[in-house]
């Protein structure tokens, strides 16, 4: 038995059949080819499938599509804005805040939403912040010095840790 | 696909979720957060055939104050728990406790009700339900009753809450003045299970003498269990350290864990009298009549 | 894992014997049987429905009694398979009056493997505990039914 969902994603609105056992993960990627998403463990430890849902990050993979019909989504996709990096992608990018590169769409999404509550995050609070996702190449030094320097460039000063 | 086929039942009532399960009995199980289900789901272990999500219900979400009690929706999410001024000023232990329980993306989507139904041991909302001797609230086909935390776990995930009742609200007491309170867990990585979870409880007179303490503890038993011979250690005493050791060393006495991948029983056991006496020493602390101790 | 424990009756410990040796009495008390039936000399073959929170699964396996003293002592092996796993093993369980009552001892060596051991190991000894917990009261209230 199928269900119809309509769910808007990064401002396109979707419609479309699914099965209500589909994660939602599992539907970004396949049903909407949005592949920005990723899926590792498939239950809820490593974080790496990280949406934010009306606005507050979820982990995609415990979530079905259905529970999405009528929900507002975010995913990696949605961040640059006209193919312009947003600010946090950029600082992801100066500082080497990614490696192989895997977890990063949770790390992002995780990050965006620390920096939309806190313009001066400390760096435990950014630590707690990207504390549910998983990085294996365990890069997280660097991970932490992008956010700092995001949040920096956000507040609109001069980027002083570029390398 | 990961989990098992089932039937999605979108509930938008709280009579319309009792009616589902009503229906579908043994087969059903409430979809609240889904941050233990779905997991399990996955993994296939759960394989329901019928999945009730209170997600839509209206009116399941809300932190209320009255008469010195706090009411919680069963459907709040921990995430609103930890951003709620009225929990931070009623019930400091609450927020202790939620800022323990995964990580913020997982309480963005856990709730309190789904938390304690699933009544993991190793979980935090249920040991906090238990020492503040809080209720639940469940509806069923039959009407509503209310569930004392004493007579709600029964073991392993398993609670008194009847397949086709429905958790609608958690209450817990707001305690007097002179209570001071504090959550400790010993885990491997935060946002784990606690390998031993600590909750303290003390309310001290004017005096500086202790009238009221409770102690329970997580991830010990099948259950999270009440410690009530360490409690009256404490009760009408000054709390000074040894009174809080003796306390602490009366609570690992009282409990048998067993071995696991973590940890073997001993060591839980030895962990219990570390972290109840660290517990109780912040609890008295922050009783804000420390002056007197 | 071992599960042991002790469990009081107020009956004579022949009828607690025979209790307990009845395949239609304890299918009635076992949390979840389906069905238990004998193949052969106290040899059986039992279903079982079991379910914890969301975890519930179906196990098909077979019992055997291996000593029997009457009344005093009888010792089993079992095991059984499912979706989650295996699990196999052996008991035992001495019955002695006291104080016009029984009070039986058993003590179970249990074996579990599989997904549900891999992922469930935090929680299978409680959740043996309360089964076997909930099988003893049962039996107890059948043991009072007869007493009354």
């Amino acid at each position: 038995m199928s269900e119809t969902i309509r769910v808007t994603v990064n401002g396109v609105t979707y419609e479309r059949t699914v099965q209500p056992r589909k994660l939602l993960a599992d539907f970004l990627r396949e049903d909407l080819e949005l592949t920005g998403t990723h899926v590792g463990c498939e239950h809820g430890v490593c974080g790496a499938c990280t949406i934010r849902v009306n606005g507050q990050t979820a982990r995609s993979c415990l979530m079905f599509a259905v529970q999405a019909d009528g929900a507002d989504l975010t995913t990696i996709e949605g961040l640059a804005e006209n193919g312009d990096l947003s600010p946090l992608q950029q600082a992801f990018w100066e500082h080497h805040g990614l490696q192989c590169g895997f977890c990063t769409p949770g790390m992002l999404m995780c990050a965006a939403e620390l920096l939309e509550r806190t313009q001066e995050p400390s760096e435990s609070e950014i630590r707690e912040a990207i504390s549910s996702v998983l990085c294996r190449c365990t890069g997280y030094h660097h991970i932490v010095e992008s956010v700092k320097a995001a949040a920096s460039s956000m507040r609109g000063e001069p980027d002083s840790a570029a390398v | 696909m990961k989990p098992s086929a089932f039937e999605y039942v979108r509930a938008t009532s709280v009579a319309d979720a009792i009616d589902a399960l009503a229906r579908h009995e043994f087969e059903a199980k409430i979809l609240a957060g889904g941050q233990s289900l779905v997991p399990l789901m996955n993994f296939r272990l759960a394989a329901p055939t019928v999945l009730v999500d209170t997600n839509g219900v209206d009116g399941l979400s809300y932190i209320k104050r009255t008469n010195g009690t706090l009411a919680f929706g069963a459907m709040t999410r921990q995430g609103a728990i930890e951003d709620s001024p009225i929990v931070a000023e009623s019930c400091p232990l609450l927020l202790e406790a939620t800022k323990l329980v995964g990580h913020r993306t997982v309480r963005n989507r856990g709730t309190i009700g789904g938390s304690i139904a699933h009544a993991d041991p190793s979980a935090e909302y249920p040991a906090v339900l238990l020492a503040l001797d809080g209720d639940v609230v469940v509806e069923g086909a039959s009407g509503q009753r209310v569930i004392p935390a004493s007579e709600l776990f029964l073991t392993v995930c398993t609670t008194s809450i009847a397949p086709n009742e429905l958790l609608t609200e958690v209450r817990l007491p707001v305690l007097p003045a002179g209570t001071g309170s504090a959550f400790l867990e010993l885990n491997r990585r935060h946002g784990d299970w606690a390998i031993v979870g600590a909750v303290a409880v003390v309310t001290v007179d004017a005096r500086g003498i202790c009238e009221e303490a409770r102690i329970a503890l997580a991830g010990v038993d099948a259950t999270p269990v009440r410690c009530h011979a360490a409690e009256s250690v404490l009760q009408g005493e000054h709390l000074t350290e040894q009174v809080l050791a003796e306390a602490a060393r009366q609570c690992a006495g009282a409990v048998h864990p067993g071995d696991d991948l973590h940890a073997t029983g001993d060591y839980k056991r030895a962990m219990v009298r570390v972290f109840v006496e660290r517990a109780l020493r912040l609890a008295r602390d922050r009783c804000g009549r420390i002056e007197n101790v | 894992m071992k599960i042991k424990g002790e469990s009081e009756f107020k009956a004579s410990q022949q009828r607690v014997w025979d209790l307990l040796l009845d395949p239609e009495v304890i299918s009635r008390c076992i949390p979840g049987c389906q069905e238990l039936k004998a193949v052969g000399d106290d040899a059986f073959e039992a279903r079982l429905r079991i379910g914890i929170g969301a975890v519930s699964g179906t196990y098909e396996g077979t019992l055997r009694i291996t000593e029997r003293t009457p009344p005093s002592r009888y010792a089993m092996v079992f095991e059984g398979t499912g979706r989650g796993g295996f699990v196999k093993g052996s008991g035992h369980a001495d019955l002695r009056a006291e104080q016009g009552g029984t009070i039986v001892a058993y003590e179970c060596d249990v074996e579990v493997g599989g997904l549900i051991a891999s992922v469930g190991q935090r929680v299978l000894e409680g959740v043996s505990g309360f089964l076997v917990g909930q099988m003893f009261s049962k039996l107890q209230g059948f043991a009072r039914e007869e007493a009354a």
